[in-house]
């Protein structure tokens, strides 16, 4: 006996059992679970028994031992109150329809965007210990101008690593700056592949990045000079599989050896990359480590720091650092006076979880992202949800004179305020989340969209996680509590009395606040529409300004180099197809990145100028069909082998009326000769990059005889597009080994403009939404307004009025509505507009026609839903309305 | 039968509460059934059985009874009611008169 009152049923379970039997049963269902449970001790064990009696405890809870108190009836209650709004929304399917559509609406925007939000700021946060990881970058003090690399000297990475005990682990990592593709050969299966993300990093990058690995091992994968680490599906494309641990390919000529099969690069990272190779398989890499450069910033160097070491801390180490172990090296690059010169090197670190949305240098791995993106996206998230919600709130009040006599009874009945109130927060709840529900369904089919328009990889799944529905569920409580109260604060203060006799009408204090939330919608609506109107002008400007040369009908042809030894037979192939009316061989055409230098002027007045510069043949000029301003173009008549042509940019850069003539030294070779050139002509500014640049410095360089140039620019003479390519297809294959990439500048001019066409999409797709949603608050109102109003306008029609004297009666209480959130909104959207279009260097300027048309677009929008309406109230025989009094 | 159809379930806890009378409280009446049935009731089951009964008028009930095993808590003990006992009796002459013609048929199932 004494041993079993040693095991005492479960506390929490009797705990339980107490709090909701009712008194009458607990005693007798304690009495028999103890009984039990002293049986079960003798059979089974201690935690068997008390399993069995929470078990029990579980299977008690039924209806009738429960205690009839109040909270019970509360569950019973909101049952019939759920019951009820199911009735009230089917009775009323307009109503539901428009309720249900707009906060779906609202609600999945707001996930969207914070599935959006989630993925930018996960940014490279899966690699291990990501918060430890920094990037090491660098201001670049020049005398007179201030540039900030995210790379730095290669000569960091192992001096942080010998000296500092702080640092756990560093890597240096390289992509090539100006080589914008490498060709890699893999003899199994005798195919070429031109690779743009062929990167290179020393053995530790593995130690400092957890890139998970299929095959090899992270620890010593990059050891070898000779080795590469490919991502998997870069392995399938080249082997077709995975397992390919030692295979050899050919990178620009010379074997690697697969060392390793990693993951690919999550999408979230600021680094992708398809190989990694060893960066002392690049001569001028290994070069600048035995001359102890730390002058050229040239390699990316991250850096893991040990726990608990303040990166805050760690970063004052830098200005002594620099100086220490680089000063030699700047002494003997800019002389010793290099501090007084106005040089300096400034190390700081990034942690690189921010870099994805924060860094903004002038030297980056992958262009970043903005946080402002990020705060833009949050606010018109926030801005789709309120609208929602006033509409909720708009039509709920609406629907308060049809709901005003079940409210009467219901008080004549005996019902309390509050669980009137109670009533319509269900009712409010309930419908935001059947809109949640629709919500997730929209989002499904939106996410695919959204990524082909923003070129983001977010996942649906990111929703169905168990922590994003919990916080999804209470964010809907919230939501429809919010939304709910005030419509259940006005409906249930209803006086039975004065509603069951059907004289009811609202008082005018809400007046004020419904008119306010309609107006707040008409201004987002009227900034919406004049932006999109604006952002498409500009759109349509930057597709069709005249950008100094003739874009049309111009094939580029990359990769000409490849054709070797015959470079000179394609080229005079090419050149004798009836189709191509001529052939310019350059290193790039506009829309390429173009290398820069600072030149000296032979004139002392004139300061050096920084210029961009591009090497091509006489033939490209005439085939761009550029203008020339002044002076000659390049000319057979002439040896122009040292002669140069410079923009329109270039000669206002240095400030002097006639450049010809005048000579430009590179300083750029401090040991070799420098060769002076010649300015034999000015071509007319043209567009090298994209709008959003203006036309900076320009120099041409003449290509001479034996010019190969990777870029060839075909002017094409030929309606019949495909048979020409056909044509210069089937050249190209007699001379090369590699595949034919070509394009058209035309279309290729438009991709640098993707970016603007996404926000332009997204802006348009919010247009949409707030029309929608002011439209449907409108219709709300508008219905509220009628109804209030209809006795006036049967006796208006018993004395004569006409449907058009009714509808214009109506419309005119909305026109000084509409009139207010005009005033209101153009300034607004003006402003915004203009920091928009600020960005672009060439852009249109804003006219007032985008908001004359904004305001009648509102205005007819206005128009038909007041109409709707009013017409429906119109044609109702007056009689029905007017016999109740 | 001129009363409220009787699930097997109910019948079970009817002749238990019939057999282990005068001490048929619910805890006794899981025992009887995992005894004689070899299946394990919970409580809850026949709580709700036996409060469905009493609520038909098959069942009477009073408090009563206790020992220290329930931590001195007393019993609920059921008996049945005159209406009860009748039921189960015409159950009993129902079941009999269809297992009389079963019987009668018994030869077909042994063939």
């Amino acid at each position: 006996m004494n041993e079993i009152r040693e095991y005492r049923p479960p506390r929490l379970a009797q705990r339980l059992l107490s709090f909701f039997c009712s008194d009458e049963w607990i005693d007798e269902v304690l009495g028999d679970l103890d009984e039990q449970f002293a049986d079960n001790l003798e059979t089974k064990t201690k935690s068997t028994a008390k399993l069995l009696y929470w078990w029990q405890v579980l299977r008690l809870m039924r209806p009738h031992i429960f205690k009839k108190g109040k909270r019970n009836s509360r569950v019973m209650m909101t049952r019939n109150h759920i019951k009820i709004s199911y009735r009230n929304l089917r009775k009323n399917k307009i109503y539901a329809f428009i309720n249900i559509l707009g906060l779906s609406v609202g609600i999945a925007s707001v996930m969207l965007i914070a599935i959006y939000v989630n993925y930018e700021t996960s940014y490279d946060k899966f690699f291990d210990d990501s918060d430890r990881i920094h990037r090491i970058a660098l201001q670049r003090v020049y005398p007179g101008r201030v540039k900030l690399f995210g790379t730095s000297s290669i000569m960091l990475a192992p001096t942080l690593k010998e000296n500092y005990p702080q640092v756990e682990e560093v890597t240096r990592h390289h992509r090539l700056f100006f080589n914008n593709e490498l060709s890699v050969t893999v003899e199994d299966n005798n195919q070429a592949f031109a690779e743009t993300r062929f990167h290179f990093a020393d053995s530790a990058f593995f130690k400092v990045f957890s890139h998970q690995f299929i095959q090899g091992n992270p620890q010593t994968a990059l050891d070898d000079v000779n080795a590469v680490v490919l991502t998997e599906s870069t392995a399938i494309k080249y082997f077709g599989t995975s397992d390919v641990l030692n295979k050899t390919i050919n990178a620009n000529g010379s074997p690697l050896q697969v060392s390793g099969v990693i993951k690919d690069v999550p999408d979230n990272s600021h680094i992708h990359f398809d190989l990694l190779g060893s960066i002392f398989s690049l001569p001028f890499l290994n070069n600048a480590i035995t001359n102890g450069s730390w002058i050229n910033p040239w390699v990316y160097t991250y850096v893991k720091l040990r726990e608990n070491i303040d990166s805050d801390e760690f970063e004052k180490e830098f200005p002594n650092l620099s100086e220490t172990y680089g000063g030699a090296n700047y002494v003997q690059a800019q002389g010793v006076d290099w501090k007084e010169q106005g040089h300096s090197f400034n190390y700081f670190l990034q942690p690189i979880e921010s870099i994805h949305l924060e860094s903004k240098l002038d030297v980056e791995v992958e262009p970043n992202s903005d946080i402002a993106y990020v705060y833009i996206i949050t606010i018109i998230a926030i801005i789709i949800l309120s609208i929602s919600s006033i509409n909720f709130v708009n039509l709920s009040i609406a629907r308060s004179t049809e709901r005003a006599k079940e409210v009467g009874i219901r008080k004549v009945m005996g019902s309390q305020r509050s669980a009137l109130i109670s009533q319509f927060l269900t009712e409010s709840i309930f419908i935001c989340f059947l809109s949640a529900i629709i919500s997730i369904g929209l989002v499904f089919l939106i996410i695919p969209k959204f990524n082909e328009i923003l070129g983001t990889s977010l996942n649906f799944s990111t929703v169905i996680q168990p922590v994003a529905l919990v916080g999804l569920l209470i964010f809907i409580v919230l939501i429809g509590i919010m939304s709910g109260f005030y419509p259940a604060m006005v409906i249930s203060k209803l006086q039975p009395s004065k509603v069951l006799k059907g004289s009811y009408k609202s008082s005018g204090k809400g007046v004020w606040l419904r008119n306010g939330l309609i107006v707040l919608q008409f201004v987002i609506s009227i900034f919406m529409i004049a932006g999109s109107i604006i952002v498409s002008q500009q759109m349509d400007y930057m597709v069709n300004k005249n950008l100094g040369f003739n874009k049309s009908d111009l094939m580029v042809i990359r990769g000409a180099a490849s054709t070797g030894a015959n470079y000179n037979a394609f080229y005079n192939e090419l050149n004798q197809l009836s189709e191509v009316e001529s052939v310019g061989k350059t290193f790039g055409v506009p829309g390429d990145f173009l290398g820069s230098g600072v030149f000296e002027v032979n004139n002392p007045e004139i300061e050096d100028v920084r210029v961009n510069t591009l090497t091509v043949d006489r033939e490209y000029i005439s085939t761009m069909q550029f203008k020339m301003a002044m002076g000659r173009s390049f000319d057979p008549d002439f040896n122009d082998s040292l002669s140069i042509l410079v923009n329109e940019a270039t000669v206002q850069a240095m400030g002097v009326e006639d450049p010809i003539g005048l000579k430009f030294f590179g300083n750029n070779n401090a040991n070799g000769p420098n060769p002076e050139f010649t300015i034999v002509g000015v071509i007319e500014d043209y567009h090298f990059y994209s709008l959003h640049s203006e036309i900076s410095p320009l120099v041409m360089f003449y290509g001479g005889n034996n010019f190969n140039a990777n870029v060839l620019a075909l002017r094409i003479n030929s309606t019949n597009l495909s048979e020409t390519i056909n044509k210069i297809e089937a050249k190209w294959t007699d001379f090369s080994q590699q595949p034919i990439r070509y394009s058209f500048l035309e279309s290729s001019l438009e991709e640098q403009y993707e970016a603007d066409r996404a926000s332009t999409s997204i802006f348009d797709i919010f247009t949409y939404i707030a029309i929608i949603m002011s439209c449907t608050g409108l219709f709300g109102l508008a219905t509220y307004v009628v109804n209030q109003r209809s006795k006036e306008m049967s006796i208006r029609k018993v004395l004569g009025a006409s449907l058009p004297n009714i509808i214009t009666v109506f419309s005119k209480e909305f026109l000084i509505l509409i009139a207010l959130a005009f005033l209101l909104g153009t300034p607004a959207a003006y402003f915004a507009l203009d920091t928009w279009l600020s960005d672009f260097a060439y852009h249109v300027n804003i006219g007032a026609l985008a908001f004359i048309m904004a305001g009648a677009i509102t205005l007819g929008l206005v128009f038909i839903t007041v109409s709707y309406q009013g017409i429906k109230i119109a044609l109702v025989n007056p009689t029905k309305i007017l016999r109740n009094d | 039968m001129n009363h409220e159809p009787i699930s097997s379930q109910e019948e079970t806890v009817l002749l238990a509460v019939g057999s282990l009378q005068p001490d048929a409280y619910a805890y006794g009446i899981i025992k009887e059934i995992s005894d004689e049935t070899n299946q394990s009731w919970s409580l809850g089951t026949v709580h709700t059985i036996l409060y469905r009964l009493e609520n038909k008028g098959l069942l009477k009930s009073e408090m009563g009874g206790s020992s220290s095993k329930r931590g001195g808590r007393s019993k609920r003990l059921y008996m049945l009611s005159n209406k009860g006992y009748k039921v189960m009796e015409e159950l009993m002459a129902i079941r009999q008169s269809m297992w009389t013609k079963v019987a009668t048929n018994r030869l077909s199932f042994n063939s």
